[in-house]
């Protein structure tokens, strides 16, 4: 059953258009029984569950993250299944690897969801997910999907150069947020798993709106090159602080903390470029900012030290958060700031709350910006790392009944 | 809320040749800021610079910061475009008497080494 219904759809959506996935999608799991299958996918601003019309005459309606069961199986990243008119609904999260990029709702006769079948519900929806990424490559229907508000230029820039926000292998969790996300200025992010080293950036241009997009864009292509040329930290630094230089003589610049954490031992080596240094979340003690000597920004020619490189040894469990300046200038919902401390104090109680780290994030995001009263001063990016030593990381669905 | 851009630019200029010292003095301008280094400061002081710049004669341009509360990355752009208009002038460029906190952000930012001591 499970190989003739996923390789059935691999044969359908072959050569299907992305906007026609969800029809197909719903109509393959008809062969095994499945009803009112719906295709639903997260928004920008991760509060709400967007679906994907399999007809044009039925848009549907999205889902709240917050109180609802599709919600929860999203956040939870958990299949949940309810109850009710003689049907049974399985809410089951879509994973690519593991970002969550929404859930699939497929409704069956009551008594029909044997274990088995919620098994094969579990491996229809991973397709299913994989099919929305490939496909999303071809054309705009998710994209538009997932955007509730028009984007601009440097939105636009930004978001086509950053990898997927959250990425999990043995020992290793990491997420990321970039804010606001209709309207990004100049802050991004990079990271890449090299065998068993993970190398991460966080970069923030000078100024806002498309020309600090540009620049941050510039010098996160810069970063890449160096990266995929084999250079390490110091040579990147120097190829990324020229390059910017070279190519924006006009007094921009670009803060940047770049660093590799290499998975196996936990050695964690890092350079400023006049960033704010990483806080290091351990234990449930305090949170600590690490020392890291600055260097000057990608693109400032100011005499002074050349850069150096931080070094820490991670332990188990260790929670690592890179951020912008802007999230620590940001107002929450109150008017007020949201400080280090309080920064740290929300990633701490999320942590020992069991939360996953994409979850953690998509928390703080709301806690930052409730959708009425966002006050970001500047781009709030932020990426969270886990390093777990060798304990595998726990992101995959689990089955429970609701 | 109060606007964090509450400061404001004041100038000191001691290079009027109307005044008989001035023919005495070296031929600095001086850019003494207050309040808030951000963006919206940043974009009035770049005119302001650029008018003591003009100045027939100028050869230093001292930028004092005693008075200057917070720096943000816009802030050090503008301070960064000032020297390299004064650069290409030929005009000495000094950045001079940062407050604590300042000389600290300058630090934490990688880029105290524009300023002059």
């Amino acid at each position: 059953m499970v190989l003739e219904l996923l390789s059935g759809l691999l044969r359908r959506t072959h050569l299907s258009a992305p906007s026609d996935l969800a029809a197909v999608i719903a109509q393959q799991a008809k062969s095994i029984g499945a009803a009112d299958v719906v295709l639903y996918l997260i928004d920008y601003e991760q509060s709400a569950l967007v679906p994907a019309p399999a007809h044009a005459a039925d848009p549907g309606e999205a889902l709240s993250v917050a109180g609802t069961v599709a919600g929860r199986a999203f956040s939870s990243t958990t299949i949940l299944r309810t109850q009710g008119d003689g049907l049974e609904r399985l809410w089951l999260p879509l994973l690519d690897g593991t970002e969550r990029i929404g859930v699939l709702g497929m409704s069956f006769r009551e008594g029909a969801l044997s274990e088995r079948l919620v098994a094969v519900c579990e491996r229809y929806a991973h397709l299913v997910a994989v099919l929305v990424v490939t496909k999303a490559a071809y054309g705009d229907a998710f994209e538009l999907i997932r955007r509730r508000e028009p984007m601009t230029i440097a939105s636009e820039l930004l978001w086509g150069l950053v990898p997927p926000l959250v990425f999990a292998t043995e020992g290793l969790a990491l997420a990321a947020m970039l804010e606001p996300c209709y309207d990004n200025g100049g802050d991004t992010l990079d990271y890449a798993l090299n065998d068993r080293v993970l190398h991460v950036g966080v970069f923030d241009a000078m100024g806002h709106g498309l020309a600090a997009a540009g620049v941050a864009a510039f010098a996160l292509s810069a970063y890449r090159c160096s990266r995929r040329a084999g250079s390490d930290l110091l040579e990147t630094y120097a190829a990324m602080h020229e390059a910017v230089g070279k190519q924006f003589p006009e007094s921009r610049f670009v803060t940047a903390l770049i660093a590799q954490l290499d998975l196996d031992s936990g050695r964690l080596r890092m350079i400023s470029a006049g960033h704010p240094p990483p806080l290091l979340i351990r234990g449930g003690r305090r949170a600590r900012i690490l020392g890291v000597e600055p260097a000057p920004p990608l693109g400032v020619d100011v005499p002074g030290r050349g850069p150096t490189i931080a070094d820490e040894s991670l332990e188990p469990g260790d929670l690592l958060l890179l951020y912008t300046d802007g999230l620590t200038d940001a107002r929450d919902t109150d008017g007020e700031p949201f400080t280090i401390e309080r920064l740290s104090q929300f990633i701490e109680r999320e942590a020992n709350g069991g939360q996953t780290a994409p979850e953690t994030l998509r928390r703080l995001r709301h806690a930052l910006l409730g959708r009425e009263a966002a006050d970001l001063r500047d781009d709030a990016t932020a990426v969270l790392l886990e390093w777990q030593g060798n304990q595998p990381y726990d992101l995959l669905p689990q089955t429970t009944v609701l | 809320m109060q606007p964090r851009w509450v400061g404001h630019l004041l100038r000191t200029v001691s290079s009027d040749p109307d005044d008989p010292e001035a023919l005495r003095a070296p031929r600095v301008v001086r850019l003494a800021l207050t309040g808030e280094l951000d963006m919206a400061a940043a974009f009035r002081i770049e005119p302001e610079a650029d008018r003591l710049l003009a100045r027939p004669g100028a050869d230093r341009l001292v930028v004092d910061l005693a008075a200057v509360t917070f720096v943000d990355s816009a802030g050090l752009g503008a301070l960064l475009a000032i020297r390299d208009r004064s650069r290409e002038l030929g005009i000495e460029f000094a950045l001079v008497s940062p407050s604590a906190p300042v000389r600290r952000m300058l630090e934490l930012s990688g880029t105290s080494g524009m300023l002059a001591d």
